[in-house]
C-alpha cells in the first residue's frame, strides 16, 4: 500500500498510510480501536475503495474493486467471525464455492484427498470428514486458514486470531502461521496481545489516528515502545496499586460441582485481587459459575463474609453481593436494544423502584454518577450500547454491578478484545474497586496481565486449584508449567 | 421541537397519514362520519389482539395462535351464555380466564419445555381451531344474548364504546411496559436472554408471562368479536394473527426481540385497517386484498431487517433508537 487515504464523512480513517508486506514475512499491524486497522483490512479485501494512493501487488498497481477481486488476487482474510458453514464437513468448507466436479457431480474423493493434503501441509491433525460445528474454536480457525491456502492465497490477513484461544492453541496457531511464512506467503497479523506479537512477527506497523505512528523492523520489536507509539505516553502498561486487604469476604471450601470442578478452596479478602490462572477449559470459568449460582454445588461450601450461603440462582448470588462479568461481553453481557442507562440498571431494579413503579428520573441520576465516575462516554446515556466502543461497553458491564452494589466481583477475561488504552482504563478501575474494599476474582488467559494485576494467584488445572501463591512470586513459567502438567494428567 | 422529531411515534404515524390520505383521495366516502366510526369499530379487535402480539414479540417470541384462540373462545363464550345460562359479566370473566389458560399452554411449552414459540403457536393455531369445532357439532351459535351487542355497538358521549376500551387498554399496556419492572424485564429478555439470566432475571417465568398476556388479549378480542356479531363461531378470526403481528411490526417492533412500542402498535393496527377499508371502498376483491396485506407485511418486516443497510434516511425515520 502506498500513501493510501480513505475518508469517511467527518473522519479520515486512513491518512496516507504506507504499508509494505513482503513474501515470507509476518507483519504485525497494531493500533487502538479506531486507529484505522479495520479500514486497512477492508481496503485490502476490496470492501472499501481508497480515496487516494495506490495498492501494488508484486510491484504492479492493482485495483481491488470488490471482495471477489481480492480473492482472485490472492488476498485471504480470517476474521474473528468465521466464514465457515458449521453443518458441513471440513473438506466441504475448505472447498466451499469451488467444489471439485467430475461428470457434473461433486467429486467427493478428490475433495477429501485435497483437503487432507492441505491440512497435512499445515501439519494439523483434523479429520476432513469432521463436521465443522463440532470442532473447537481453535480447530475451526485452522480450517479457515486451510480454506485460504486451498484457494492459493498469497497474502493472509489474520484479524485477532488468538482472542478466543488458550495457550496451547495459540502455540499451535503460531506454528501454522510460521508454516505459511515458510511456504513463501505474506501474513498481516493483527492482535491486541503484545506479548504474542513480539514473539511472532518479523516487523510491525503501528497505526494511530489513521496515520502510521511507528514502524519496527526485525531487531527492535519492543513491547514498551509499541505501547508508547499506540497510546502516546501512558506511563505504566500495568498500573497496579496494592490496596490494604481487610477481612475475608468470599471463601470457598472443598467446592465441587460433580463434574469438572473438584475440591477447590480459596479465600478472597476485601480489597484484594485474586487471580485465577490456567488454560482455557481448565475450570476457571466453571468455578466462577458455581459461585454465581449458575451451576450447582455438589459438595463443599461458599461463605460470604463468614456466613454460609446457598446460591441456587444468579438472583441469589446478586442478593448476596456477588457479580459476574462473563467472558463474552457481546453474547452474555450486553443488551443491544438498550442504551447505556438500562444496561447498567438491569441487575438492580430495586434501587429505583418507588411504590412498585420504576422511577426513570432516579435511574438516570444514579447511572449518571457511574458514567462520570468510570469515565464512560456521556453518549452512553442516550445511545444504544452497540454504537459505543468496546472499552465503553466493558465499563458499562462492570458499572452494572457497581449499580447493583456488588462487593465481590468475578471478572472473566475482562480485557479480552479491547485495545490497550481501554485495557489500562479497566486496570485502573480494578485498582479503584480494590481500594474501595471490594473483592475481585480475576480470570485471565493473558499471563502478564494476571501476574501484574493480581495480589495472589491460584493456578487451576483440570478443575483443581493446584497452587496458590502471591502474584509477585508467580512467574509465567509457573502458569504454563501448571497448565501443561494438567495436560499430561488428562 | 427536537423531542417531537425524535419521537418513535413519528414514523408509523406518518405511514398511517399517508395511507389515510391516499384512501381519502381515491374514495369519496372515506371521510364520511359513518365510515370513520366504522373504521374505529373495525380496528378495535385487531388492536386489542395486537397488544398481546407486541408484548410477545418484545419478549423475543412470536404468537401465531390468537386467531384460532378467538374462534375457540367465542364458542366457549356463546355456549356459556346461551346454553348454560351463565350471566354475561360472569361469562366475561370466565372467558378471560380461559384465554389466560390458552396463553399459559403456549407459554409453558415455549418457556419451560424449550420448544420454539413459532412451533408451539403454529401447533396451537391448528389445535385451538380444532377444539373450537368440537363444540355444538361444529356449528356457530347465533343470537347469543340481546345485551351482548351493546358491548360493541354501544356509545358514550357519541363515541363508540370500543374506542374507550382501546384507550384504556393501550394506556395500561404502555404504562406497564415503560414504568414497571415487568415491562422492563420483558424488554431485557427479548434483547438478550443470556444476559438477562446473568443479571438475575427469571427468564422462563417472564417468557411464560408474555404468552399469558397474549392469551388475555386474545380473550378480550374474542369478547368484542362475539359482541359484534352476537354469536360464536369456529370460523371466526381466520388470519387475525397476521394482522396483529403486522400491526406490531409496522409500529416498529423487531421480530429479533427487545424492540417495540405499544403506542406504535395502535397506529400500526390503524394503518392495516385503513388499508383494508380503503380497498373495500374501492371495491377491490378480497383475494387481491389478501395479496396486498401480504405485501405490506413483507415490506414492514423488510424495513426492520434492512435498517442497517438503509442506514441514514430511514434509520432516522424508523423508531430504532430507544423503543419504549
Amino acid at each position: 500500500m502506498r500513501a493510501v487515504t480513505k475518508r469517511f464523512p467527518g473522519v479520515v480513517a486512513n491518512d496516507a498510510v504506507d504499508l509494505v508486506v513482503k513474501c515470507g514475512e509476518i507483519h504485525g499491524l497494531l493500533g487502538e480501536n479506531g486507529s484505522g486497522k479495520s479500514t486497512v483490512i477492508k481496503t485490502l479485501t476490496g470492501v472499501h475503495q481508497p480515496d487516494a494512493g495506490q495498492i501494488l501487488r508484486d510491484g504492479t498497481p492493482v485495483s481491488i474493486s470488490s471482495p471477489v477481486v481480492a480473492r482472485e488476487l490472492g488476498v485471504a482474510a480470517v476474521f474473528q467471525e468465521f466464514s465457515l458453514v458449521p453443518s458441513l464437513s471440513v473438506a466441504e468448507n475448505i472447498h466451499l464455492g469451488r467444489l471439485p466436479v467430475k461428470a457434473g457431480r461433486v467429486d467427493w474423493q478428490a475433495m477429501r484427498d485435497n483437503a487432507r493434503a492441505v491440512l497435512a501441509r499445515l501439519r494439523v491433525d483434523i479429520d476432513p470428514d469432521a463436521i465443522v460445528g463440532s470442532l473447537s474454536v481453535a480447530s475451526q480457525q485452522l480450517v479457515e486458514i486451510a480454506k485460504a491456502i486451498a484457494a492459493n492465497a498469497s497474502l493472509f490477513i489474520l484479524d485477532e486470531p488468538t482472542a478466543a484461544l488458550g495457550q496451547d492453541e495459540i502455540a499451535e496457531l503460531h506454528r501454522v502461521v510460521r508454516e505459511i511464512k515458510a511456504n513463501g506467503a505474506a501474513v498481516l497479523y493483527i492482535s491486541h496481545r503484545l506479548d504474542e506479537v513480539a514473539e511472532l512477527v518479523d516487523c510491525v506497523t503501528v497505526l494511530k489516528d489513521g496515520k502510521v505512528a511507528a514502524r519496527a523492523g526485525e531487531t527492535e520489536v519492543n513491547v514498551e515502545a509499541i505501547v508508547g507509539a499506540m497510546v502516546g505516553n501512558v506511563g505504566d502498561h500495568y498500573p497496579k496499586v496494592v490496596a490494604t486487604p481487610g477481612e475475608t469476604a468470599l471463601e470457598v471450601t472443598k467446592l465441587s460441582n460433580g463434574g469438572k470442578v473438584v475440591d477447590v478452596s480459596f479465600a478472597v479478602r476485601r480489597g484484594e485481587v485474586f487471580g485465577l490462572g490456567g488454560v482455557l477449559g481448565s475450570g476457571r470459568t466453571d468455578i466462577a459459575r458455581i459461585i454465581f449460582g449458575l451451576d450447582p454445588v455438589v459438595s463443599g461450601e461458599i461463605l460470604i463474609h463468614g456466613k454460609k450461603v446457598r446460591l441456587n440462582s444468579p438472583a441469589d448470588a446478586i442478593a448476596a453481593g456477588i457479580a459476574y462479568v462473563p467472558e463474552n461481553r457481546k453474547f452474555d453481557g450486553l443488551f443491544f436494544n438498550f442504551a447505556g442507562i438500562e444496561n447498567m440498571s438491569v441487575a438492580a431494579f430495586g434501587r429505583f423502584t418507588r411504590n412498585g413503579l420504576l422511577d426513570l428520573t432516579a435511574e438516570r441520576s444514579l447511572t449518571r454518577e457511574l458514567i462520570s465516575r468510570l469515565a464512560i462516554t456521556p453518549a452512553a446515556e442516550e445511545r444504544l450500547v452497540g454504537l459505543l466502543s468496546g472499552g465503553n461497553q466493558q465499563k458499562i458491564v462492570i458499572a452494572r454491578w457497581l449499580f447493583a452494589r456488588a462487593d465481590i466481583l468475578l471478572l472473566d477475561e475482562p480485557t479480552q478484545g479491547i485495545d490497550i488504552g481501554a485495557k489500562i482504563g479497566a486496570y485502573n478501575l480494578i485498582n479503584e474497586l480494590a481500594a474501595e474494599g471490594k473483592s475481585i476474582v480475576l480470570i485471565s488467559s493473558d499471563h502478564d496481565e494476571l501476574i501484574a494485576m493480581s495480589d495472589r494467584i491460584g493456578i487451576v488445572s483440570n478443575g483443581r486449584l493446584v497452587e496458590t501463591k502471591p502474584a509477585a512470586m508467580t512467574s509465567k513459567t509457573d502458569l504454563v508449567r501448571a497448565a501443561t502438567a494438567g495436560e499430561t494428567r488428562q | 421541537m427536537k423531542a417531537i422529531l425524535k419521537s418513535p411515534v413519528l414514523a408509523p404515524l406518518a405511514a398511517w397519514l399517508l395511507v389515510a390520505l391516499v384512501t381519502a383521495i381515491t374514495t369519496p366516502h372515506f371521510l364520511d362520519a359513518g365510515n370513520l366510526s366504522n373504521l374505529a369499530l373495525q380496528v378495535s379487535i385487531v388492536a386489542v389482539v395486537a397488544i398481546g402480539s407486541t408484548v410477545v414479540i418484545i419478549g423475543g417470541g412470536i404468537d401465531l395462535s390468537p386467531g384460532s384462540a378467538i374462534a375457540l373462545l367465542t364458542m366457549v363464550f356463546a355456549i356459556m351464555v346461551k346454553f348454560a345460562g351463565i350471566p354475561l359479566p360472569v361469562a366475561i370473566v370466565l372467558v378471560i380466564l380461559a384465554g389466560a389458560g390458552l396463553g399459559a399452554i403456549n407459554g409453558f411449552l415455549t418457556a419451560y419445555l424449550r420448544i420454539p414459540s413459532f412451533i408451539t403457536t403454529v401447533a396451537a393455531l391448528s389445535a385451538f381451531r380444532g377444539v373450537a369445532f368440537m363444540f355444538n357439532n361444529g356449528s356457530p351459535v347465533f343470537s347469543v344474548d340481546p345485551n351482548l351487542e351493546t358491548i360493541f355497538y354501544g356509545t358514550l358521549f357519541g363515541l363508540p364504546l370500543p374506542l374507550y376500551y382501546l384507550v384504556a387498554l393501550y394506556t395500561v399496556a404502555w404504562f406497564a411496559m415503560r414504568y414497571t419492572r415487568l415491562g422492563r424485564s420483558i424488554y431485557a429478555i427479548g434483547g438478550n436472554a443470556a444476559a438477562a439470566m446473568l443479571s438475575g432475571l427469571k427468564v422462563k417465568r417472564l417468557q411464560f408471562l408474555t404468552f399469558l398476556i397474549a392469551g388475555v388479549a386474545a380473550a378480550l378480542g374474542a369478547i368484542l368479536m362475539a359482541a359484534r356479531l352476537n354469536s360464536g363461531s369456529p370460523n371466526y378470526g381466520v388470519g387475525l394473527e397476521l394482522s396483529a403481528i403486522a400491526a406490531a411490526v409496522i409500529g416498529g417492533a423487531s421480530l429479533v426481540g427487545g424492540r417495540g412500542n405499544i403506542v406504535n402498535t395502535a397506529i400500526g393496527a390503524l394503518t392495516i385497517v385503513t388499508v383494508q377499508n380503503g380497498l373495500n371502498l374501492n371495491a377491490v376483491p378480497t383475494s387481491a386484498q389478501n395479496v396486498i396485506i401480504g405485501a405490506i407485511i413483507v415490506i414492514a418486516v423488510g424495513i426492520d431487517m434492512w435498517r442497517v443497510e438503509l442506514g441514514g434516511v430511514i434509520g432516522a425515520l424508523m423508531p430504532n433508537r430507544k423503543n419504549k
